[in-house]
């Protein structure tokens, strides 16, 4: 019996968003693009699962196994002017952050928080159909809420944007005509000789007190590189 | 996830609603054009404090580093001896969130910690049974939450024990102006009174920033989570039509205190778009601003409007489907808090 696979296209649109890979400290910044594992905290929180429960453990398994695809689509304006990307650093304080050494400072600290304004991005997930059925149902009716990175950054477009049985199918809804070529976007890949950037976002647990994740090889292609 | 949400079109002329470590107003960049910006935590805590006032009996729940007198007087009320109680209720600030070795007049904890009623009177009962801190700590759960809708509402993150943190139930993105702003500068003097007559100038120049702005505000509840046994599944559906009830009325009209006696920024909607759906997540109305607002005749009418085109214009294209959609000012408040409560569960 072969296992099926199917493409899961995503929409992640808002005026505010944040995609952090190195929260820990006072200045909490963000990517430039969307996180594998706030992509799969995404869909956790849609499918209802308590951090650092066995089912989180059984799902970020099978989400392991997923290959991502995230393309940074341009939003354009009046006279169809391409508005840029840009940081925005929020003043901030929080309680109970992490040192260096790993313990916990109980003293109250400024942070300043980064937000992505005026991004939006296409994500195609890229894995079994039983798993992704159930992924995809649960995103369209989610357990808990669905935002960008932050909880105050709440989605201007349903995140949701389909399930597809090819990968062109699932680009279609998100970018149309336009060739993925087009388009600045990160792909998840197998080994060093196809991409030599790795991250450190793949999410093993999520457990307050345990948070955990592995590496992930990733290749970045700008817009306009063909291959 | 059964959610509802609240659309808010506000103008706040001159004020300092939220301001960076800069002292001026927040800003961000959306569709090119900067914005006055108000962060989510901001507002939130008016609203909180609004909720208070309005349902004290359903919205106790206190962020304090203070929390050892009062825990040291139930333990006493329990039974124990002042020495007893004061020093249980020590190692529980200790076990909790620390005790602050520097607060030297009163006990302190290091850091504020959110706490109801009903979870002290249980901690303090527990303590004077079992005489061991951790022991009294596991004796908190959600049904002790029902005397502190705020907690389940905005949530509590606590880094010592995780069994005791809360999802907040709602969420609120940072409120965005619809239109370009920039932000001003305040030049002012203030005269010394007792001055002598003969003597020139001010006591004192100084400046200040502020802007003018008419906001988005977007605000969203998950009915469902809020229902549910970590939240206020203990309460009736009849209370918690009053604690939504509560949360809509402060949502809608909580301002921000800041400078409210130099600038006063306490105004009310200009329009409140409410929508309670089955089903679906949160989505919130900005993007009829991306294009930020440009008019001789004022901000607020024209946002109303884009605000009603984009929110016809996502619903035909993704289909969304509402139980209810109710706006002020087509209705009253009471009526608007009647009609979207009435989908309560």
């Amino acid at each position: 019996m072969s296992i099926e696979t199917s493409f899961l296209a995503m929409r992640l649109e808002g005026p505010m968003q944040s995609w952090g890979l190195d929260s820990q400290y006072n200045r909490r910044r963000t990517g430039l693009m969307p996180t594998k594992s706030a992509i799969a905290g995404i869909c956790a929180a849609a499918l209802g699962i308590s951090r650092g429960s066995s089912e989180e453990a059984t799902f970020l398994a099978k989400f392991q196994a997923t290959k991502i695809t995230v393309i940074a689509i341009p939003r354009k304006q009046f006279k169809e002017r391409v508005l840029p990307v840009r940081r925005l650093e929020d003043y901030h304080t929080v309680q109970n952050t992490r040192r260096a050494s790993g313990t916990i400072n109980r003293d109250c600290v400024l942070t300043h928080r980064q937000y992505l304004t005026d991004a939006s991005f296409g994500v195609i997930i890229e894995g079994t159909s039983e798993y992704l059925a159930e992924v995809a149902e649960a995103l369209q009716d989610p357990v808990w809420g669905t935002y960008l990175g932050r909880k105050s950054c709440i989605p201007s477009a349903p995140v949701y944007a389909g399930l597809c049985e090819t990968k062109s199918a699932a680009l279609q809804l998100l970018i149309g005509e336009v060739p993925l070529t087009a388009f600045t976007r990160q792909e998840d890949v197998e080994d060093f000789s196809k991409g030599r950037d790795s991250l450190p976002d793949l999410p093993v647990s999520f457990a307050s007190e345990n948070r955990q994740f592995s590496p992930r090889r990733v290749r970045t292609h700008q817009s306009g590189d063909t291959d | 996830m059964k959610h509802l949400e609240l659309h808010i079109i506000q103008s706040v002329p001159v004020s300092c609603l939220n301001r960076d470590d800069l002292n001026s107003p927040k800003t961000a960049v959306f569709g090119g054009a900067q914005r006055a910006r108000v962060s989510s935590q901001s507002w939130k805590r008016a609203i909180r404090e609004m909720a208070k006032e309005i349902a004290p009996d359903l919205f106790q729940g206190e962020r304090t580093r203070l929390m050892h007198a009062p825990l040291a007087k139930a333990m006493e009320d329990a039974g124990l001896s002042a020495d007893e109680a004061s020093d249980g209720a020590k190692s529980i600030v200790d076990a909790l969130v620390k005790v602050d070795a520097k607060s030297k007049d009163k006990v302190k904890s290091t850091t504020l910690y959110f706490l109801s009623p009903l979870e002290l009177e249980t901690i303090a009962r527990k303590f004077a049974e079992e005489k061991d801190a951790k022991k009294a700590i596991k004796g908190i759960k959600p049904e002790h939450l029902s005397d502190a809708a705020d907690i389940s509402l905005f949530g509590r993150m606590v880094a010592s024990d995780h069994s005791l943190t809360v999802e907040a139930a709602s969420m609120f993105s940072h409120a965005l102006s619809t239109h370009k702003v920039d932000n001003e500068i305040d030049f002012f003097s203030a005269v010394d009174d007792l001055q002598p007559a003969e003597e020139s100038g001010a006591g004192m120049t100084s400046t200040l920033e502020f802007n003018s702005a008419t906001y988005y505000r977007f605000a969203a509840l998950n009915l469902d989570m809020l229902a549910d046994a970590d939240h206020l599944g203990i309460l009736s559906a009849d209370e918690r039509k009053k604690v939504v009830a509560t949360f809509i009325e402060a949502t809608i009209k909580a301002v921000p205190g800041a400078r409210k006696n130099s600038m006063n920024g306490n105004t009310l909607p200009c329009y409140v778009l409410g929508i309670v759906r089955e089903k679906g997540h949160p989505i919130q109305l900005i993007n009829a601003f991306e294009s930020p607002v440009r008019t001789s005749q004022g901000y607020a009418a024209k946002s109303v409007e884009l605000l009603q085109d984009e929110y016809s214009r996502l619903k035909d294209t993704w289909g969304l489907e509402a139980v209810a959609e109710v706006a002020i000012p087509e209705v009253k408040l009471h009526d608007f808090i009647d009609k979207v409560t009435s989908h309560v569960h």
